[in-house]
């Protein structure tokens, strides 16, 4: 591992993302890292999805519907949606300052807003459906991370939705346009581009810039992205679906039964 | 709806039928199909049904569970929190008094409320309710109402009996009686610091959602014998709360009421299933913690077919279990 880093150090002083055609990680240019998707982590959430891209390892967790407090931020017609998204202080190389802080407010509320034309909130006026993100190993791309846990936990706790929200990164390397951009990408790349998406319907549901994109790197990125968040989607389908295979009938156990756990 | 002779509740009986995916395979771990919203699922968009919405004319899944195609398309979603409709029947736990409410909890996003007057009697709840409440509260702590009404009738009775000589008096008694009556069913308003005597914080009752409102209020009326212990065990009464995921009630029913019937046979305990997901068990504390046990296993493999016949399997060495 340190040697690893040692090489990447090396080549990012040599200003070399790219060698032979491959990435630092030995990646393609359209290639994700690897995904794993596991449903129902939780026992006393409603539910929940751990959700590893790379190096990143997110937990998401989804309460409600419930009763929305403070009151008067319900909304009689529909349903309130929470999102948090928060970076535990050991996800990163230097320990992050706990608590909620400007970026972290900020990614709350564009994954809150990538949900918005999915959720049927309308199926509960005046409840509160609550999404919790939390990121306990971090390396570029968390908040898309964030977005595909939240996605499937939501399916989990029977949130009625049209569809499934994928998310995925592209960015531009060494005047490369790549997808889904690691750590080291990040910083020394020249762009970095969040996109969420329902991938059946190619409608963007977030969508953010950091850097510099000509438009023709742009609409290159953009169908990267929707190719990328098709294969995410269907990850995210085929965990949700292997929930209940014969393999692990049951694997997690009801919540209740008795209350008082005796 | 009595407690101890619980017959399979129309609507819940209903809810099976839609969870029914029907492969006549071999049972044992059959599995049903799974969907996932946004599921293309059809194109007749006649066939919509619960769980489902359409789009640009064609059928997609909203929810996440169980798919049946059998008639009508439907995902029987595995999770989610129960949402009151009108009649349902629910088991609800008393959280606050504000007078002239009980607010109580129903395993759900949203509390209800129990007016007083449905102890009351006059008026509306009366019937089958009044009949419970007369049979349970008549004795220690039913005062006011219930013996007054019963004076009540029996004075009209006495009237009736009162003819030849004694008509005129015994009119004029009557008269007196009911406008006494009238007032009497004033009186019988459960005043502000006496509504803990008929309902105290923590009281496990059995009701029946009379109307839930656009803002979803909630209004429960009272079923018969409605009080049935106080927080999660039965109080003196004996019995136990358990509470499962409303998604999986019509599995612990079966159909036509097979599972639950099984179960109240080989573990000899009374089960009442409220449609809310929670379920008052009563019996020897040996046999409730088997049917605690039956009932979470039953919840764990919700999904699979053949679940019955594995459930009769497993209860098969406790057979007249006494």
């Amino acid at each position: 591992m340190n040697e690893e880093r040692e090489k990447e150090e090396e080549a990012v002083e040599k200003r070399e993302l790219i060698k032979d055609g491959k990435r630092l990680d030995g990646r393609g240019f359209e290639e994700l890292r690897p995904i794993k998707i596991e449903v129902g982590v939780l026992k006393r959430a409603d539910g929940s999805c751990y959700f590893e891209l790379g190096e990143n390892k997110v937990i998401a967790a989804v309460y409600g519907p419930k009763e929305m407090h403070p009151r008067h931020a319900q909304d009689a017609k529909m349903a309130v949606v929470k999102f948090r998204y928060n970076m535990a202080p050991f996800s990163v190389d230097d320990r992050k300052r706990p608590g909620p802080d400007r970026r972290s407010v900020e990614v709350s509320k564009v994954s809150r807003e990538a949900f918005e034309p999915v959720i049927m909130r309308e199926f509960y006026p005046k409840a509160a459906i609550e999404v919790y993100v939390e990121i306990l190993q971090s390396d570029a791309g968390t908040r898309t991370a964030g977005i595909n846990a939240a996605s499937v936990a939501l399916a989990d706790a029977g949130i009625p939705m049209k569809d499934l929200v994928s998310s995925v990164a592209v960015g531009k390397i060494d005047g490369q346009v790549v997808l889904d951009l690691n750590g080291t990408e990040d910083n020394h790349g020249e762009a970095d581009m969040p996109i969420a998406m329902v991938a059946r319907t190619n409608t963007i549901t977030l969508l953010q810039m950091d850097g510099h994109l000509t438009a023709e790197e742009f609409g290159r990125g953009l169908k990267l992205a929707m190719g990328a968040c098709r294969q995410i989607y269907e990850l995210q389908r085929a965990a949700l679906i292997e929930r209940f295979s014969s393999s692990n009938s049951g694997s997690k156990s009801e919540k209740g039964g008795n209350k008082n756990g005796t | 709806m009595r407690l101890d002779e619980f017959s399979a509740n129309e609507k819940v009986e209903r809810n099976y039928e839609r969870l029914i995916y029907c492969c006549a395979i071999n049972f044992y771990s059959q599995m049903y199909k799974i969907a996932v919203p946004g599921d293309l699922l059809s194109e007749e968009t006649g066939r919509a049904g619960e769980g489902t919405y359409v789009e640009d004319g064609k059928v997609y899944a909203s929810r996440y569970g169980v798919l049946n195609e059998k008639g009508e398309i439907k995902v029987m979603a595995l999770s989610g929190k129960y949402v009151p409709t009108q009649g349902d029947v629910v088991i609800g736990k008393v959280v606050e008094i504000s007078f002239p409410y009980w607010i109580v909890d129903i395993a759900s996003p949203y509390e209800a409320r129990l007016h007083s007057s449905e102890f009351a009697g006059a008026g509306r709840g009366a019937g089958s309710n009044a009949r419970g409440r007369g049979r349970r509260e008549g004795g220690a702590r039913g005062s006011g109402m219930r013996v007054s009404a019963a004076r009540g009738s029996g004075t009209r009775e006495s009237a009736a009996r009162g003819s030849g000589t004694r008509e005129s008096a015994a009119r004029g008694s009557g008269t007196r009686e009911s406008a006494a009556r009238g007032r009497g069913a004033r009186e019988e308003r459960i005043e502000f610091g006496d509504m803990k005597k008929y309902l105290d914080l923590d009281d496990l009752i059995v009701a029946k959602v009379a109307k839930v409102d656009a803002l979803m209020r909630v209004d429960l009326a009272l079923e018969e014998d409605f009080k049935i212990g106080r927080g999660s065990g039965g109080g003196s009464g004996g019995g136990r709360l358990l509470e499962i995921s409303h998604t999986k009630v019509p599995r612990v029913i079966g159909r036509s009421g097979s599972m639950v019937r099984m179960l109240k046979e080989k573990c000899n305990c009374s089960i009442f299933i409220a449609e809310n997901g929670r379920i008052w068990i009563k019996g020897s504390e040996e046999n409730m913690n088997l049917v605690s046990e039956v009932i979470s296993k039953i919840v764990s493999e919700a999904h699979t077919a053949g679940l019955t016949d594995r459930i009769a399997d497993f209860l098969e060495p406790f057979r007249g279990n006494k």
